[in-house]
């Protein structure tokens, strides 16, 4: 999972920033390292699976405060948090928040793997996630406004008559529609479009 | 012999023509003399009846000698209608006449105005050639004033004996010689003494131990010199217990003879009081040192934690470098650089630190080494009757003054005196001995002796390191911090074991100290 990922490494104390990256690239890991959160949002957000190893008693805005930042605005980051002395409350609210762990200075180099590790997994199934929508997104974009109405109705489960007294359209007309729907979308059966629609978060048309 | 005559001056008064044959002239160089005698002076008939009166008697009377002549006697000197009568006045005539003898008795006379006097009467009886009893000379002296003083006397005295016995505390009159000879009731109730025993008991029997000569100081005072002394003893009560106790003292002079005369207030409560408050303190001094160590620890760990954490890094960093086939070895050279700036660093934040804690410079000056040591010793005193400890301190009478930090010192030996009294909580016997002489021309040496458990072989060890303790809740800063103040001082402190029991704690100081 080392290949086309990048571990951010935010943490104001130079001594540490430096040891701790080094730590990580000695893991075979990709670094970009930074000495404050205002220093990491002034970037352009990374492409690939990534995550942040996140100090967090910082000048600043503190490692929680980006966590809040981050969360808000949708960008989905996994946070592994690294501070000198372990606080329970923080350390909860910093969990609740989404973080993947909350390691206590100084820590051992395996705990820091495991916790990037798994940080990056998740990052990885987020953007695969994001991947798959994308794509089922666009399959259903070549559908006509006509076949999209029909569609949702079929995701329904009612029968092709049923549709058409629904659409005031004639039952002959829904099947045509069907026909196409399923010959563009490349499935052969209403489970297989169901699946479909639920990665592309088409909803079912309500009666 | 007189013969017995009876006196019935009403129902069967005697003839008068016989009382005034029997009745003797009085000659005009007697009636003289009599008028210038201060006391009133009658002569009776045998009926009761004023023959004659002197000058001082007419005067009582405020009547003249023929206004009353021939009056009774009961008439003129008490208003009465009818003689005096027992039990209220017993009537002296009647009772000289029965026995034949002068008869004496006090009398409160009423004059005519019914102003009253407190009289003293005699009657002598006069006799005829016959030896026959013919009249009587009646002579009242006026003794209302002593009277008078002596009612004010017994007044006083009760009123005296009332406060004495009310008073709370003892109150006590002592001879010289330390005879107890007046107490009051509370000294009774309060010593389990019975009033008979008290009666034999003298001063010294109340107390044992330092009490006793120290009580003897004070008394030699108050009679050598005067002094008034108050003075705080433990006194001894019958069945043994012993009461913290106030005592005063003062000189005073009865039948010509030196006297001591005070008051003894129990203050064991105040005495508890204090205890409470001092233990109180005590456990505020403890607290505030505990917390002042929890913010030390925090602000330690906060501070070291990034070098440290560093230092794992960048090590661990290393060892996955070298376990790879083509070693970096610049990569190596920066993170072994890394590693020793980062250890640099945690030293010297601890140091400083340190030096907040407990490495104030010392501030030098003239140290009288014995008046410090009493008074350190004093300080601690409450701390050591709290656990029971005795504690001796000898110094050289030759002690030079030192060059020293006194509050350090003071700090050291008061440090010492505290791990002492804790080295000795289940000892049966519970002394610290403190001793200072000189030892070569320049340097004294202060040894503190205890008879508690000592010390372990492993503990001397890392005795005076800093954060170790033997205690639970110790913070293992005290003899670190007091062999950092004696190496200050170019002394040296060492801790041994006793002989015998307990542990000793030998300080060396330089008479002159180190320049500040």
């Amino acid at each position: 999972m080392k290949n086309d990922t990048t571990v951010i490494l935010v943490d104001d104390d130079e001594s540490v920033r430096r040891a701790t990256g080094r730590l990580l690239r000695s893991e075979g890991y990709a670094i970009r390292a930074f000495a404050s959160a205002e220093e990491f949002l002034s970037q352009p957000p990374c492409g690939e699976p990534c995550c942040l190893v996140l100090d967090y008693h910082m000048p600043g805005l503190s490692g929680l405060q980006l966590q809040e930042m981050l969360v808000k605005s949708g960008r989905h980051i996994p946070i592994v948090f690294i501070t000198g002395h372990g606080d329970v409350p923080l350390s909860v609210k910093a969990m609740k928040q989404g973080a993947v762990d909350f390691l206590s200075k100084p820590f051992k180099a395996d705990d820091l793997q495991a916790a990037v590790e798994t940080a990056l997994k998740k990052s990885l199934e987020i953007k695969k996630g994001h991947e798959r929508k994308e794509s089922a997104a666009r399959i259903f974009s070549g559908l006509t406004p006509a076949e999209h109405q029909v569609m949702r109705w079929v995701l329904t489960g009612l029968l092709n008559k049923q549709i058409a007294d629904k659409l005031g359209i004639t039952e002959k007309t829904v099947k045509v529609h069907r026909g196409q729907v399923m010959h563009k979308l490349k499935v052969s059966s209403v489970a297989e479009l169901v699946r479909l629609a639920q990665q592309a978060d088409i909803t079912p048309a309500k009666a | 012999m007189p013969t017995e005559q009876k006196l019935n001056h009403q129902k069967d008064p005697p003839k008068i023509s016989e009382a005034v044959d029997r009745r003797k002239p009085i000659t005009s160089e007697l009636e003289v003399a009599l008028n210038g005698v201060a006391d009133a002076v009658m002569v009776l008939s045998l009926d009761l009846k004023i023959v004659w009166a002197n000058s001082a008697a007419l005067q009582q009377s405020q009547c003249a000698l023929n206004d009353i002549k021939a009056s009774h006697c009961y008439a003129v000197t008490h208003q009465f209608s009818e003689p005096c009568k027992p039990p209220d006045n017993a009537c002296p005539v009647e009772q000289s006449l029965r026995t034949g003898l002068s008869a004496t008795m006090q009398h409160i006379h009423t004059g005519r105005s019914g102003a009253r006097s407190h009289v003293e009467v005699t009657v002598h009886p006069i006799r005829d050639k016959s030896g026959e009893i013919a009249q009587f000379v009646h002579i009242s002296r006026d003794i209302t004033q002593r009277v008078e003083a002596e009612e004010a006397l017994r007044n006083e005295t009760s009123l005296l004996e009332a406060l004495f016995d009310a008073a709370p505390g003892l109150l006590y009159l002592y001879t010289q010689e330390g005879k107890l000879i007046r107490w009051n009731r509370q000294h009774e109730t309060m010593t389990g003494y019975s009033s008979e025993e008290l009666r034999t008991m003298s001063v010294s029997d109340w107390f044992d131990g330092e009490d006793l000569p120290k009580m003897v100081v004070h008394w030699n005072r108050v009679f050598d010199e005067g002094a008034r002394v108050f003075v705080e003893l433990n006194l001894k009560r019958k069945d043994g217990s012993k009461v913290p106790m106030l005592f005063t003292g003062v000189r005073t002079t009865l039948n010509g003879k030196p006297h001591l005369v005070g008051i003894g207030v129990d203050i064991a409560e105040q005495k508890k009081t204090e205890h409470e408050m001092n233990a109180l303190r005590n456990e505020l001094i403890h607290t505030s040192r505990a917390t002042l160590l929890g913010e030390f620890s925090a602000a330690l760990s906060h501070e070291t934690n990034q070098p440290l954490a560093a230092i794992l890094s960048n090590a661990q960093a290393a060892q996955r470098f070298l376990a790879k086939e083509n070693v970096d070895l610049e990569e190596i050279r920066q993170i072994i650089a890394d590693i020793v700036r980062d250890g640099a660093r945690a030293g010297e934040i601890i140091s400083r630190l340190r030096a907040v804690v407990g490495n104030a410079r010392p501030k030098m000056e003239r140290v009288d080494l014995k008046d410090a040591l009493q008074e350190i010793t004093a300080f601690a005193g409450d701390h050591l009757s709290l656990n029971d400890v005795a504690l001796d301190l000898q110094c050289e009478p030759t002690l030079p003054a030192l060059t020293a930090d006194r509050i350090q010192i003071q700090q050291v030996i008061l440090n010492c005196i505290m791990n002492a009294c804790d080295a000795m909580k289940d000892s049966a016997v519970k002394e610290i001995s403190i001793t200072a002489a000189l030892k070569e021309p320049d340097r004294v040496v202060i040894s503190i002796k205890d008879t508690g458990t000592g010390i372990s072989a492993e503990s001397k060890e890392t005795l005076f390191k800093a954060f170790y303790s033997t205690k639970k809740t110790g913070m293992g800063m005290g003899l670190s911090i007091s062999r950092r103040i004696i190496a200050a001082h170019n002394g040296q402190i060492h801790i041994e074991n006793r002989s015998k029991a307990g542990a000793m704690v030998v300080i060396e100081l330089p008479v002159l100290g180190r320049e500040a």
